[in-house]
């Protein structure tokens, strides 16, 4: 009967705050479904079995495994840890349930640990004791637990769950599945099929019988001789076949060694599959990265020399905005102007005026001659005032011309304003003079110039989130194992899978010309096997040849149904690798294709995609890939009995899948798993309203779907405050 | 169960049917258990049954060895 959880529930571990009463989840036969997003508690409830199982949790910062006695401190809950005083003590654990046919099982995994000084997160302020684990068992019929006490029964109980040896195909993490099938290694799928056919009993019987022809051949050879006088055409052809045995064995070691190198260099090369695929889109984005680089050098420096030719215009003195908004200015200028130089003459006229008025006055007697008839008296040197000569040179004549210069002989005129503010106004004005005819220009002007920024602006914002998004595009590609950045990297990569790919053509020949020459040498052997038997004498006991000849026709015979066990198991799978493989792309469109088991020259396993024009389908993307490995993981287990009897436990198994791949998988693996509990994030969507995707939504609604819980937390919290809350939704 | 197929799958080879005379119908009813009605079937009973046993090569070839009177 199948093993069925019923329920776990944790205590203080990671973010699951509180008792176990409190985060508790309950499962049912069927698909089960935990939505979180990242943080939400998914690996934390995938560490609670590896804890089951193994005694270890993942750490999340290196991904590795840890003991649970070294990392405790990281497992009890933040909260929990903040709220336990200097002295106290707070319990983490786990309690898992499940079912067979008969009997139910509780399981509880935990610890202790004493605060005894300040610092939480310090591993040396806790002193951890791990607490006994408890295993109870009861009946269905008559349900009360009782403690099981025997340890090696407690193991038992555990390894009931998931038998050690299927949980690599019933317990991982989303990027296992790569791991679980590794086709270029001849292990991988020998493994899968010894997991499931009785061949290592075809591989031990091929020894022995082995061994026994090789002891049959050295016995009838002993009594050949004893029995016989001396033949040399036999001694000739036992020497022959010596010789050739010796060169069998040569060539096969060279066999061996090259199918080494052949399976080498196809690890190397399956090794840097996704990576080359990837090293060749990283370079193709590093290129670009590169190209938008400096293309968003060349932008920003046109940009900021755009602003700094702006500013600098502002402090040149003829930059015509500066006088933006001065419009209204002129006339208000010009009537001001006006009036204080109005004010000013009337100002200097009248103080001068009144303190010398005959300095501005000329103040003559009645009957004085005006300035013309001055003029006339001094060009005739004759005053007709008094009517007498004023001969040029007299004193006459002198007064005369004083009296027509004087108002022009005073120069020295006082100040009459405090301060003379004519020269400035005055230069005002004839600065302001060439801005006059621009103002109308200059909205317009205006308008170009922010017309040009925005444009470069917008060039440089095009070009930042371009180069964001390639860069982002470049991290998601990622070069398992390297961590270094650049171009350089990525063609190391794509130099060294060509290489790989050189090498294995070069092992295939290789491998091809010698199994060319091992079989000449067999039939060589044959023959000349055929010849001794003619020439062995007839006297020896029939006992040594028929021993001989059955253990030497069985060699043979055993490696051949070893070859036919293996062939018919990975065409059994095939079949079946193909069934799961149409349920799960049942929504893709990727139809008409097969998935092939094909032989390496190695001997390994490779899976194909062939189209239906019998075409390899390659380079598809990583979900897609991951998802012929897991029709590969399906095929493995429904080819191994008709019902399978452990759960399905798979933390982001869909990380990599697109949508269509996530719903076909949901539908697929009731096939196959009687309970499947899947720890995913791709259905969580914050900004829906439930919190769900259309699919989430969708699959919610399906039968096969028996519970759908949802985590979250609040991440406005601190840290330390932060706990998953459950919440079942169906 | 397990062994009778096993010695059915290694006797099927064509090249050992037609050797030693097994016939489909013979081969179908094959088992690792005595009595055994041809040498060959004997040979390899033995040594699949006496792997299941645990023996070691050299202590099964002594078996085989009894057998063939040698």
């Amino acid at each position: 009967m199948a093993s069925i959880i019923n329920s776990i529930s944790f205590k203080n571990f990671f973010n699951y705050y509180g008792e176990y009463e409190d985060t508790r989840y309950d499962f049912l036969e069927g698909v089960n479904i935990v939505v979180a997003d990242n943080g939400a508690g998914k690996s934390k409830f995938f560490n609670a079995f590896l804890w089951l199982f193994y005694d270890q949790v993942l750490d999340s910062d290196d991904k590795k495994k840890k003991n649970v006695k070294d990392f405790a401190v990281k497992i009890i809950s933040d909260k929990a840890k903040n709220e336990t005083s200097i002295g106290d003590q707070v319990q983490t654990g786990i309690k898992i349930e499940y079912s067979t046919g008969r009997y139910k099982y509780q399981i509880t995994k935990s610890f202790t640990a004493t605060r005894i000084s300040e610092k939480i997160t310090d591993f040396d302020s806790w002193q951890i004791t791990i607490d006994d684990m408890e295993v109870d068992k009861t009946d269905h019929i008559l349900p009360k637990y009782k403690p099981v006490y025997d340890a090696e029964e407690k193991q038992k109980i555990i390894n009931q769950l998931i038998l050690p040896t299927l949980r690599q195909y019933s317990f991982f993490q989303g990027e296992e599945v790569d791991k679980m099938i590794d086709f270029s290694k001849k292990s991988s799928i020998e493994d899968a099929v010894r997991t499931l056919t009785n061949i290592s009993k075809y591989e031990d019987i091929a020894d022995i019988v082995e061994y026994i022809a090789e002891k049959a051949e050295k016995d009838l050879n002993k009594q050949t001789k004893s029995t016989s006088d001396h033949n040399d055409r036999l001694e000739t052809a036992l020497e022959t076949k010596k010789e050739l045995q010796e060169e069998l064995t040569q060539e096969t070691e060279k066999l061996s060694e090259f199918n080494a190198l052949y399976e080498a260099a196809e690890q190397e090369k399956n090794d840097l599959e996704q990576n080359f695929a990837n090293a060749e889109k990283r370079k193709e984005l590093d290129d670009k990265v590169s190209y938008k680089n400096r293309l968003l050098k060349q932008v920003k420096e046109d940009y900021d020399s755009f602003l700094d030719g702006i500013n600098n215009r502002f402090f040149d003195g003829n930059f015509s905005w500066i006088s933006f908004g001065f419009e209204d200015s002129i006339n208000d200028f010009k009537e001001k102007i006006q009036v204080f130089r109005q004010k000013r003459y009337e100002k200097k006229a009248l103080l001068n005026a009144a303190e010398n008025p005959n300095d501005y006055f000329t103040i003559l007697p009645s009957d004085s001659p005006d300035a013309v008839t001055l003029q006339q008296m001094i060009d005739s040197e004759h005053c007709y005032v008094c009517n007498r000569p004023a001969k040029k040179g007299t004193e006459e004549h002198n007064y005369l011309l004083k009296l027509k210069n004087r108002p022009h002989e005073n120069t020295n005129q006082k100040e009459f304003v405090k301060n003379n503010l004519e020269d400035f106004f005055g230069n005002l004005q004839l600065n302001a003079a060439p801005f006059l005819n621009k103002f109308d220009a200059i909205p317009t002007s205006v308008l170009r110039t922010r017309e040009k920024e925005l444009e470069l602006k917008q060039r440089l914002d095009k070009l930042s989130s371009e180069l964001k998004a390639l860069k982002s595009q470049r991290k998601d590609i990622l070069i398992a194992g390297t961590e270094s950045e650049g171009t350089d990297n990525a063609s190391t990569i794509i130099n060294q899978y060509k290489g790989s790919i050189r090498r294995m053509e070069n092992a295939s020949s290789r491998i091809e010309r010698l199994k060319d020459s091992i079989k000449d040498i067999k039939t060589k052997i044959v023959n000349t096997e055929k010849e001794i038997t003619n020439l062995r004498p007839k006297d020896i006991p029939e006992g040594y040849t028929v021993n001989y000849e059955i253990s030497k026709a069985l060699v043979d015979a055993t490696l051949k149904a070893k070859e036919r066990v293996f062939d018919k198991m990975v065409s059994l799978l095939e079949n079946h690798a193909n069934e799961h493989f149409q349920s799960l792309i049942k929504y893709n469109d990727i139809k008409g294709g097969v998935l092939r088991f094909e032989k390496s020259p190695s001997g390994g396993i490779s899976l194909d995609y062939i189209d239906d024009a019998g075409n390899e389908v390659s380079g598809a993307s990583e979900g897609f890939q991951r998802m012929k490995k897991f029709a590969v993981v399906m095929s493995i287990i429904s080819a191994n009995t008709s019902q399978y009897n452990y759960p399905l436990l798979a933390d982001a198994p869909l990380s990599a899948f697109g949508k269509a791949f996530n719903k076909g998988f949901f539908e697929a693996i009731p096939e196959v798993f009687p309970q499947s509990i899947i720890l995913v994030k791709d259905l969580y969507d914050k900004d829906s309203e439930d919190k769900l995707t259309d699919l989430g939504q969708d699959l919610m609604k399906n039968d096969f779907i028996k519970t759908f819980y949802l985590n979250e937390v609040d991440e406005e919290l601190s840290q330390i405050e932060r706990t998953t809350k459950l919440e079942r939704r169906k | 169960m397990e062994r009778n197929q096993i010695l059915r799958e290694i006797l099927s080879d064509p090249e050992l049917t037609e050797k030693y005379s097994i016939k489909k119908n013979e081969l179908d009813s094959l088992t690792t258990s005595p009595p055994y009605h041809k040498k060959i079937v004997e040979v390899l009973s033995v040594i699949i049954n006496e792997n299941d046993n645990h023996l070691n090569s050299s202590m099964i070839y002594k078996k085989l060895k009894k057998i063939h009177n040698i």
